[in-house]
């Protein structure tokens, strides 16, 4: 049995993954109204790292606001942000792929 | 709009619940039962107060098996589920003695196992780890029949529909406009729930932005939303 002291407090990543799996459809206001205003710049680029590395799609849009629902939910650790994506659920590393405006074709990493 | 968390009535009672339940003595019960309708902000509420409160969320699934259960709560703890189920005991145990955490444990009217109801209130009389249950409008008749449970219920809540003051509230605390009294009372004669007056002032702002108005006024809810 681990003796590990967990959990540990939530960092805004942290928070941003944990309504994300909640919520399971959003925009990144609501989020911000939940997790705190002063987060929505953060919030709006992580939302689009996980958009742009696949755990997202975008289910309606419009000149102002995306609704996004999560579409790979790996588990309650939450995915660290290194360029790609850091997935420690299941020691994948997710790159952006040219489908989402990244720069690489659609090859992801085990570790 | 403004990205703002409302404190409606039903978020104040929240708040109380939740403080009674944390701040009780260990030797009152620490279970908790949130229920009522859907789209009264059961689900925001509770995920607004877990994240600023270090809570963990487990959503009840309809196969939901009870060793299926103590491996969800122990992976949401962020720890790897023990191989036996007598060890997922233990470690759940062992997990809310060293950290107590708050456990919200939704969708709980899939919940029909008594052996598994059970042992949520088995982990709760072991550790008086707080754990609050959320379901929908009829939960409370629905554990009022598991008498050694529904004892442990020091807070019961129901969600009930936004009032005048809460949308009022709701459309002056959000809005980038100025909204007036017939535009409140517009809205709260649909008697809608929070998303839905979101998505209207939403359309609302959008007309008043590109129609160059400064309030929001009934007249031009009317004109965009379709309560």
């Amino acid at each position: 049995m681990s003796t590990s002291t967990t959990p540990k407090s939530l960092k805004v990543d942290d928070k941003i993954w944990m309504a994300i799996r909640k919520l399971r459809q959003f925009t990144t206001n609501e989020l911000a109204q939940i997790i705190g205003d002063k987060h929505l710049e953060y919030i709006i680029s992580y939302i689009s790292l996980l958009h742009k590395t696949g755990y997202l799609k975008v289910i309606s849009k419009n000149k102002y606001t995306r609704t996004y629902q999560i579409i790979r939910d790996t588990g309650p650790k939450t995915p660290v942000v290194y360029k790609s994506i850091y997935d420690p659920n299941n020691n994948m590393i997710y790159i952006k792929t040219k489908e989402n405006g990244g720069d690489n074709e659609n090859i992801n990493y085990y570790i | 709009m403004k990205n703002t968390f409302v404190l409606t009535q039903n978020v104040r009672k929240f708040i109380d619940a939740m403080n009674s339940i944390t701040g009780r003595n260990k030797n009152i019960p620490g279970m908790g039962l949130i229920y009522g309708e859907p789209g009264l902000g059961k689900t925001r509420t509770s995920l607004w107060w877990a994240l600023a409160n270090n809570g963990r969320f487990i959503r009840i699934k309809k196969l939901m098996t009870g060793r299926w259960l103590l491996e969800e709560i122990i992976t949401e703890l962020g720890e790897q589920p023990a191989y036996k189920t007598a060890d997922l005991y233990r470690q759940i145990v062992d997990i809310l003695n060293r950290n107590p955490t708050p456990l919200f444990i939704d969708e709980i009217d899939y919940l029909t196992d008594r052996n598994t109801i059970e042992t949520l209130r088995d982990i709760h009389d072991t550790t008086a780890n707080p754990i609050i249950f959320i379901g929908m409008d009829t939960a409370d008749k629905k554990f009022a029949r598991y008498k050694h449970l529904y004892d442990r219920f020091s807070e019961i809540l129901r969600f009930t529909e936004l009032s005048l003051e809460d949308i009022q509230k709701i459309l002056r605390e959000l809005s980038d406009y100025e909204v007036s009294d017939d535009a409140i009372q517009y809205i709260a004669e649909q008697k809608p729930r929070f998303r839905k007056i979101i998505s209207s002032l939403y359309i609302a702002e959008q007309i008043a932005k590109r129609t160059n108005l400064k309030k929001i006024t009934a007249e031009v809810l009317k004109k965009g939303v379709n309560l």
